[in-house]
């Protein structure tokens, strides 16, 4: 009986729907309307705050504070922890900082996440562009290799011209053209030679040190479909901006782009004055050696 | 290369307008919308919560293409709803996960030492979340907006970007399914319990 048998579904359809309903009702209980409530105002004070520019002191604090304050966006949170990560230092030798940093679960999730993938990127090669004259560029390409070893090349026409080597406490500057060496025992000599530029960027905690005493962040934007994000950073005693892009997947900068005020003080045109692009490499073995231990370990 | 830069305090005046004026324009008219929708599905007070501030999460990252939506509103309940099915979708993978491992959480045995229907009625209400916790996204999200919230399937199509006719066939499979699934709990006596409560 065709007939009986669609009633019979049409019944079976309505107490399903009844069913549903009775579960699903609207009973929001006032004590979590009250919390959701705070939660809507919480956002909206960040989405209003969000955007006024931070003071970033000495304190680790105030990063915990900006991380707060960028709550509502994990993803950028993770992207800004990984700079966390540099600004600490704490990439290289996570386990103390770690303990300090991570006050809550989501940034100990964040921190531990961004180490076990920077302790794969155990080096890290930079290449730099630095537009000239004439519309000609200088290039560099800096190595490191391991928290006191690296190597920085001036490049001129295609090849190195000078090269700055560091091996733990020796420090050695090399010219290609004359031959000439000269040995330093600190870094500080540096400074007065064509590498100054270079200081910044010898390692990721020189890099991150620089970032966070020097650089206010602004404000990020998503790009390339929310797989990076461009962070946005101002120096106002240098009248410089900073444009980092970073990685969303692997939470590591990808390209940093320096741009300073022109010339002319007035138009407020700020031009393109450095470009450094990163290539962070993994160790393969050691990662693999992880992989087959923790497959042991499930199996 | 030059770029052009507004003075940053322009630019970060302009900035906080455009945010504050997307909160009072998008954001404020359905705050209460979002709580009821998310609270209808997921139904756990701390849960609640985080499935709020996913979804406030998500409505942030995607602020300027829900500004330029045709009907805003709409796409940010449905991404209010789309947090809530995956919180539910956690919860069910982990009840039966429970379930494999013979556990029960602390609330179902206080509630059970309590008062036998109770717990009768919780799990009967924890299968149906369960349910529709296993439906595909599409299905679950029809038959809420369907059945639950009741809005025309004119408003569905048009939230979920797809033909009248296709969210007839999902709230038709999905009811199917959890009919189902439930038929257990329609033909017992949990359906006069709820009536009754």
């Amino acid at each position: 009986m065709p007939n009986e048998n669609n009633l019979d579904e049409h019944n079976h359809d309505t107490k399903t729907d009844e069913l549903l309903r009775q579960v699903l009702k609207d009973d929001l209980p006032p004590q979590v309307e009250a919390r959701m409530k705070a939660q809507f105002m919480l956002f909206r004070e960040n989405v209003e705050r969000d955007q006024q520019p931070l003071k970033i002191s000495a304190a680790m604090a105030d990063w915990r504070r900006f991380f707060n304050l960028k709550w509502a966006v994990r993803r950028e949170v993770l992207a800004f922890s990984s700079l966390a990560m540099i600004v600490a230092g704490a990439f290289l030798h996570v386990s103390g900082h770690r303990s300090a940093m991570a006050e809550t679960l989501s940034f100990l999730n964040s921190s531990l996440s961004v180490a076990a993938k920077v302790r794969y990127a155990s080096s890290m090669e930079c290449r730099m562009r630095f537009p000239a004259e004439n519309g000609k560029h200088r290039s560099s390409i800096i190595r490191w290799v391991s928290p006191d070893v690296a190597r920085v090349d001036l490049i001129e026409h295609g090849k190195p011209s000078q090269t700055l080597l560091i091996y733990g406490e020796d420090i050695t500057l090399a010219d290609h053209f004359s031959n000439d060496f000269l040995k330093y025992q600190s870094l500080e000599p540096i400074k007065e030679t064509d590498f100054a530029f270079a200081l910044e960027f010898l390692s990721p905690i020189a890099l991150a040190t620089s970032m966070y005493e020097k650089w206010k962040p602004q404000h990020f934007e998503l790009k390339a479909h929310g797989q990076k994000a461009a962070f946005f950073f101002l120096n106002n005693g240098e009248k410089a901006s900073l444009e980092m892009i970073v990685d969303l997947d692997t939470q590591l900068p990808l390209t940093l782009k320096k741009y300073s005020l022109g010339p002319s003080d007035v138009e407020d045109v700020y031009e393109l004055a450095m470009e450094a692009q990163f290539l962070w490499n993994e160790i393969d073995l050691l990662k693999k050696i992880d992989d087959q231990t923790q497959q042991g370990r499930d199996e | 290369m030059r770029i052009a830069v507004t003075a940053p305090g322009d630019a970060e005046a302009l900035q906080m307008a455009t945010e504050k004026s997307l909160y009072e324009r998008l954001i404020a008219p359905v705050e209460s919308q979002m709580m009821r929708t998310i609270w209808r599905i997921v139904r756990h007070d701390q849960l609640a919560e985080d499935t709020l501030q996913d979804a406030l999460a998500i409505i942030w990252q995607k602020r300027s293409r829900i500004r330029h939506h045709p009907n805003p509103q709409a796409l940010i309940l449905k991404i209010c709803l789309n947090c809530a099915y995956d919180s539910l979708r956690r919860q069910s993978r982990q009840h039966r996960q429970q379930s494999l491992a013979g556990l029960t959480s602390s609330a179902d045995q206080e509630v059970g030492k309590n008062i036998s229907q109770e717990l009768e009625l919780k799990q009967a209400a924890d299968e149906v979340l369960n349910a529709i916790g296993r439906l595909p996204r599409s299905q679950a999200l029809a038959v809420l907006m369907r059945i639950v919230q009741r809005q025309p399937y004119e408003d569905i199509a048009r939230t979920m970007g797809c033909s009248e006719t296709t969210v007839r066939i999902h709230v038709s499979r999905g009811r199917k399914r959890l009919s189902q699934r439930l038929a257990h709990l329609q033909n017992s006596s949990h359906e006069e319990s709820f009536n009754a409560k």
